[in-house]
């Protein structure tokens, strides 16, 4: 009697461990957690009258986590701890004034942070390499947040422990009811269209 | 005085329409130039002083109505050529002095100075064949 309770407990113990070693793929239903990598980046296109300009974050300071979570049988994740920030100081254009009268629209240093909320993400592995996935944020910028699908280029690397997911959106500056730089009387303006490129290195955590 | 009204308005409409087309052109051909214009030393386009910028047509028209009014008679010959020396002389007597002091105290391309230079004695000239036309 003894030896089946052993024998029991035993074949318990190795299934629980064997749940938690192995790891799972994140639409088997089991939350799994990702850290935002070194790498990661946001460019921000945009143009007025005169040029174009491309400013770039490099640095993500807060090093945030993705939680993700199956959403019923869909194939579906939904995050919970979700945010990226991104400190709006480190917005660079490569043209100094261009880079101070942009943070002065995304209100810095009053608001510090552009952030990005992950709403929900399409199951990260797709059945095939070239397959793009659906993605819901909010941005929230200059304290004003505007929720926008993105689709996602994505590709994994290490048995699917380091994911790359890259995407584009086109946003206009009054989405989040901010007005472009404008001088000279509204003679020399930035345009209102701005095309946000995003390049996310995510580490499987744990 | 209507007649000097109506002359000083009519230039400051044509100086105007002449800001806004040179301004087109330094924009659409001359995209490096305009881009100096991306400087702290400018301030942001703003309704309490935009107005003021699209004024100056004006004030630069009724300014050149008054030494036109006083002087006009020193200066003889075509409306043309006679337009040619007010321009001149606003330029050297007006603008080099301030501009002179303009580019020394602040952070400003030189290129830029000049540009301005330039746009002030067309400006004068512009307003100078007005004035020869309808207040000889």
């Amino acid at each position: 009697m003894l030896i089946f309770l052993i024998r029991s407990y035993m074949k318990v113990l190795v299934f629980m461990l064997s749940f938690f070693l192995l790891g799972f793929q994140p639409s088997s239903g089991v939350q799994t957690t990702w850290v935002v990598e070194t790498g990661s980046s946001l460019v921000i296109d945009g143009s007025s009258n005169v040029n174009t300009f491309s400013c770039v974050v490099k640095k993500y300071l807060n090093c945030d986590t993705l939680r993700m979570f199956p959403e019923g049988r869909t194939r579906r994740l939904r995050f919970k701890q979700c945010t990226i920030h991104i400190d709006v100081g480190q917005i660079d254009c490569r043209h100094r004034f261009i880079t101070s009268d942009l943070r002065k629209t995304l209100r810095y240093p009053e608001i510090e942070y552009m952030k990005i909320h992950f709403v929900s993400l399409d199951d990260p592995f797709p059945v095939s390499a070239s397959q793009r996935i659906r993605g819901v944020v909010d941005i929230e910028l200059a304290g004003r947040m505007k929720r926008i699908d993105l689709w996602f280029d994505v590709s994994h690397q290490a048995a699917g422990r380091l994911l790359h997911l890259s995407g584009q959106k086109e946003l206009m500056f009054s989405d989040f009811k901010l007005e472009p730089p404008k001088k000279m009387a509204g003679m020399i303006k930035i345009n209102e269209e701005l095309k946000v490129n995003v390049d996310l290195f995510f580490r499987r955590a744990g | 005085m209507k007649k000097a009204i109506i002359a000083g308005l009519t230039a400051g409409v044509v100086l105007l329409m002449l800001s806004l087309l040179l301004f087109f052109l330094q924009v659409r051909f001359f995209p490096k130039l305009a881009e100096l214009y991306w400087s702290d030393m400018f301030r942001w386009s703003d309704a309490s002083t935009d107005w003021m910028f699209y004024m100056h047509p004006f004030v630069v028209s009724f300014s050149l109505k008054w030494f036109w009014e006083r002087y006009k008679d020193v200066f003889s010959g075509s409306n043309i050529l006679r337009a040619f020396e007010v321009s001149l002389v606003y330029g050297v007597v007006a603008m080099v002095p301030v501009l002179w002091m303009t580019y020394s105290a602040m952070n400003l391309s030189l290129i830029l100075v000049l540009t301005w230079l330039v746009y002030g004695i067309l400006q004068a000239f512009v307003a100078g064949i007005i004035f020869s036309w309808l207040n000889p």
